[in-house]
């Protein structure tokens, strides 16, 4: 290794065409030049790929030729190739904090397009920023944690189920909590689990089953999560039965959230509780199917059914009520068409039909054509739902007919939307989760990594993430598992330097930075006297909260210090003799 | 909202879509999603507002088969297909208002014009005898065209005795 | 080969013309017609609505004379071949309607059994006859002059039963202009109802109707507008005269054996142009040629 702070570094710039892309817009012959005459600059070159072989070989070579102990390279976002350029100077045995990217792409050539000679300035105003940067760049440690086997789920409905099976079937063990009295989550209570005839119970029975066999899933029912702390692969979690005194302490590599849904109680839309016969589809499929279907408030068979689509779903403006609920289209579908040959009029009344699934559409042609009666409702003027004694009437217009109707079926169901369990803000606080405008759990990114949160180690699957259906909470279910599965099959997982650090001389105990931290990692070391803050660097993100924060300025952040960041400006708007730049 | 009469509300059946889907020319009633691309391509909605064959089919749907049987609306569809041929689902709005008509005209639900243009062409045959003067024989014959057209009155009388005396329903 | 023409209502009084072109052209191309007497009407629009069996009956007779001629028909209005090829389609799927129908024929000695084609007249000119015999067949070809086709509904539509061509995108009538010598002009909606059979119902919708198709082929530029329908004909020969139409210049309308009939040598007074009621200058003077 070298030694960085007795001799003068040695600096190699690598400025990358990225074929067109720079090159294109930007002068990066120009720009390879006028880093050769910055301070400390031994190499500078310009590369027509840096992040393919041969640009990486070029990098490798030149660190030998030269005895580069930093190393510039001015392409793409680091967001793209940080990593690799990362790992290519360590092959070199160079510390890869010793590496820094200037952004000549996404930050210049892309965006101003159209003023190549601007471009050109400003790429070597980056470039000489960077440099000046790399000069006061110091070795960081790179560090790795364990991970323990046991992965944590949360919630035993069908999601849960799914993960709990799939980690525990590749070798490792389980920790499954529950809050019900048994697993099964809200499919177990359905009389009716389309496609086919069979009842939820008896889909899931099988898979409880396994799962009560099973030698390496450990269940607990009436159960939460009482306490939970640590970091990636070591977290410390205590499960609880209700009202318990004790728990039961684990060790935990990781967790995945399966705390689904419940479905919406609709009090004030259409005239739900004012009489037992307009319920919700939940209610209505947990009642028993096989049998013929009466009215609850006086026992007459049931011949007339209407049902309700969008019910507290898709609402501008409510609050956890704007999203759709995903399922309700396809099940009234089903549910509608199935139930048609024993009725004598079966009305859904909707706002669109989002029938959207992989065999669904075949179910909405086939009630319309067992004639069920489709109607479109406007979305300012919904159905009126008017109930005396036993006798419902509901009026409405239908949009496409341009037609006034009015009906009294025997019995209304609504299909309501899945909204949040009524604890989801504890399983919130207890994970350091946060939640999107729909009241589920926030995935780390949408598209591209959406069984992922924000904090490490913790993955969200089923409608915990967002209301989907059945099918679609299982493929979550087994996408977390994976992910699980991957990080304790490593054995190992590494955490990045790039940390805040307590300089617990200046640190006045203020508890500043304990309050500012986002992720929860920073703690007050009563061991060490006077008692100071220390940061967990597993847990840590590097934000740079508790740096802004700390009135004694007592806490840097590595990787990013105040000289690294102050060289930046300085270089910037005070050029050394001998460079250009600097006008725009 | 647009209410077509005055405060009348129908309640929704499907026993007239089911009539509707037994006449030759309806069977495919139950199969029509309302997607409206009938609507969109038909040439009379867009000269006339007045028609959209989308609203015709959703009225049948929700039973409101007095208004359907009795207004004009299936009478002026003209038969030029046009919805037939865009129609994804298979669905032929024209024929399924070639049924409705045909079950119309069985209860005597026929407008002026046809009936008086059917009479016509019961009566004589054809539909042009009184157009068919002097002048037009003579037009015929300049142009080396036999002038003389006959059209067969004893068949179309036979076809009105069967068909038309008021005692087949809708066939 | 042998046809049986079969002119339908409205050709023998309204367009004569129609009847005289379409014989003249057909013999001209070697094809031997005779013309369908003692008919009757095929029912289409009025009768079809009223009672589907009569409409089935009515049709059945007409293609029972032509089997009693052992001759395929050929049938020049759009609506009267969608009637004959829809009955016949009705009869030779449903037993039960065929005997109906054969038992009341059998006063006259008809049946039917379904051994005739029913060939609308464009069928007969791009299948039977074909667009190579045409243009061989040419002798005073057109120096360029601009048509637009105007197909009508009936014969192109619906397509499962009728089979004559592309109802989406038609070229029969386009390429026997390009044949002739003229130049077929494309404009939006060539595939919409000239709004014929709304004159029924509601004149002034139907006046709408035809009156878009006008203005679109006079802005596509066309000196005149070919058509293979008597009732299409009329209807966008006569809205061009209604107070809505305003006065820009009046487009000739041509069925389609007048357009052609010039271009293959024939007598101008066999093609009945004097009966046009738009003066047809301006498609005429641009056949080699011309009128005598």
């Amino acid at each position: 290794m070298t030694e960085t702070e007795t001799k003068d570094p040695r600096i190699g710039v690598f400025v990358c065409h990225c074929g067109h892309n720079i090159a294109g817009v930007v002068d990066v012959e120009k720009v390879a030049d006028s880093a050769k005459v910055l301070p400390n600059v031994v190499y500078s070159c310009d590369e027509m790929f840096m992040c393919a072989d041969a640009g990486q070989q070029l990098i490798r070579d030149k660190i030998a030729e030269h005895n580069l102990d930093r190393v510039v390279v001015a392409s793409c976002s680091p967001r793209m190739h940080e990593p690799t350029f990362r790992r290519v100077v360590e092959e070199a045995d160079l510390n890869r904090y010793l590496f820094d990217q200037v952004n000549l792409r996404e930050h210049v050539s892309w965006c101003h397009t159209r003023q190549p000679f601007e471009a050109t300035e400003k790429a070597i105003d980056l470039v000489r920023m960077s440099v000046a940067r790399a000069a006061e760049l110091e070795e960081l440690p790179i560090k790795k944690v364990e991970v323990t086997p046991r992965t944590l789920v949360v919630g035993g409905g069908i999601a849960g189920i799914r993960a709990a099976l799939d980690v525990a079937d590749r070798g490792f063990e389980v920790v499954l909590v529950e809050k019900a009295p048994k697993l099964g989550g809200n499919i177990i209570k359905f009389s009716h689990v389309f496609p086919g005839d069979k009842s939820g119970a008896e889909v899931l029975k099988p898979l409880i089953q396994r799962i009560h066999d099973h030698e390496r899933i450990k269940v607990h029912v009436n159960s939460t999560v009482d306490d939970f702390d640590g970091y990636i692969g070591n977290f410390d979690v205590i499960v609880k039965k209700h009202d318990a005194k004790n728990g039961s302490t684990y060790k935990i590599g990781a967790v995945i959230i399966t705390t689904g849904f419940e479905p919406f109680k609709p009090q004030g839309y259409y005239s739900y509780g004012e009489t037992p016969d307009i319920m919700t589809l939940a209610e209505f499929q947990s009642r028993s199917w096989k049998e013929q279907l009466v009215r609850p408030s006086d026992g007459v068979p049931v011949r007339k059914v209407v049902f309700i689509g969008c019910v507290g779903s898709r609402e501008p403006g409510v609050k956890g009520h704007e999203h759709c609920s995903r399922y309700c289209c396809s099940a009234l579908a089903q549910t509608a068409g199935d139930m048609r040959p024993n009725l004598d009029e079966a009305v859904i009344l909707y706002q669109d039909i989002r029938t959207y699934g992989k065999g669904h559409e075949v179910f909405h042609r086939l009630a319309r054509e067992r004639h069920v009666i489709y109607s479109m409702f406007p979305t300012d003027e919904k159905p009126v739902v008017d109930v005396q004694g036993t006798i419902i009437t509901i009026k409405w217009t239908d949009v496409l007919a341009e037609e006034d109707l009015v009906f009294q079926p025997d019995i209304v169901v609504l299909a309501t939307a899945m909204i949040p369990p009524d604890d989801i803000e504890d399983i919130a606080k207890t994970f350091s989760l946060t939640r999107s405008g729909d009241g589920f759990f926030n995935p780390e990114h949408i598209k591209l990594a959406p069984l992922t949160t924000h904090t490490a180690g913790i993955m969200i699957a089923g409608v915990a993430q967002a209301a989907k259906i059945a099918s679609e909470s299982v493929i979550d279910a087994s996408g977390a598992a994976a992910k699980a599965v991957g990080l304790m099959a490593k054995g190992e997982v590494e955490i990045e330097s790039t940390v805040s650090r307590v300089l617990s001389d200046l640190c006045s105990t203020c508890h500043t930075c304990l309050t500012a931290c986002p992720y929860g990692a920073i703690v007050i070391d009563e061991e060490h006297d006077p008692p100071v803050a220390f940061v967990h660097e597993a847990k840590c993100h590097g934000c740079g909260t508790c740096a802004a924060a700390c009135p004694s300025s007592a806490i840097i952040m590595l990787h990013s210090t105040d000289t690294q960041i102050l060289t930046m400006v300085k270089a910037y708007l005070c050029p050394t003799s001998g460079t250009e730049g600097g006008k725009a | 909202m647009s209410k077509t009469e005055k405060h009348k509300r129908l309640t929704p059946s499907s026993d007239f879509a089911e009539e509707v889907a037994s006449i030759h020319g309806g069977e495919d009633i139950a199969k029509c999603i309302q997607c409206g691309i009938c609507t969109a391509s038909c040439v009379v909605a867009r000269a006339t507002e007045k028609y959209r064959p989308r609203k015709i089919i959703q009225k049948i749907i929700l039973g409101d088969r007095v208004e359907v049987l009795t207004s004009e609306m299936s009478w002026f569809c003209m038969t030029c297909r046009m919805c037939e041929d865009r129609c994804q689902e298979g669905v032929s709005p024209a024929e399924i208002f070639h049924a409705v008509r045909v079950l119309a005209a069985s209860e005597g639900h026929i407008p002026n014009v046809f009936r008086k243009s059917a009479d016509t062409v019961l009566e004589d045959g054809w539909m042009l005898k009184d157009a068919y003067s002097d002048f037009i024989q003579d037009e015929r014959d300049d142009l080396g065209l036999d002038p003389e057209v006959t059209f067969n009155e004893k068949f179309a009388h036979r076809i009105k005795e069967k068909y038309f005396s008021k005692k087949e329903g809708p066939r | 080969m042998d046809l049986i023409i079969y002119r339908g209502c409205t050709i023998p009084v309204r367009l004569p013309g129609y009847e005289a072109a379409t014989i003249a052209v057909l013999e001209k191309l070697g094809v031997n017609v005779t013309v369908m007497n003692d008919a009757n009407c095929c029912g289409a629009q009025y009768i079809e609505s009223l009672n589907r069996m009569a409409y089935a009956v009515m049709c059945g007779r007409l293609l029972a004379i032509a089997e009693r001629e052992e001759r395929d028909i050929v049938a020049l209005c759009g609506a009267c071949s969608g009637s004959l090829k829809t009955n016949q389609h009705f009869l030779d799927n449903d037993i039960q309607a065929r005997d109906e129908v054969n038992s009341i024929l059998a006063d006259e000695g008809l049946k039917y059994t379904g051994k005739v084609r029913v060939r609308h007249l464009l069928q007969v000119l791009m299948e039977d006859i074909g667009i190579e015999a045409i243009e061989r067949a040419i002798v005073a070809p057109y120096k360029g002059t601009k048509l637009a086709s105007h197909y009508g509904c009936h014969v192109t539509r619906p397509y499962e039963i009728v089979q004559v061509d592309d109802p989406e995108n038609p070229t029969i009538l386009d390429r026997i202009v390009e044949a002739a010598g003229g130049t077929a002009v494309d404009y939006p909606g060539k595939t919409r109802c000239c709004g014929g059979p709304m004159l029924a119902m509601d004149e002034e919708v139907a006046g709408v109707i035809g009156l878009d198709k006008i203005e679109k082929i006079g802005e596509a530029g066309a000196d005149g507008i070919v058509t293979a329908c008597v009732f299409c004909d009329i209807q966008l020969t006569q809205v061009q005269f209604g107070d809505k139409a305003g006065n820009p210049r009046k487009i000739p309308v041509l069925p389609i054996p007048q357009f052609l009939g010039l271009a293959l040598g024939i007598e101008d007074s066999a093609l009945g142009f004097e009966l046009n009621k738009i003066d047809p200058e301006t498609v005429v003077s641009g056949c080699s040629g011309g009128l005598k």
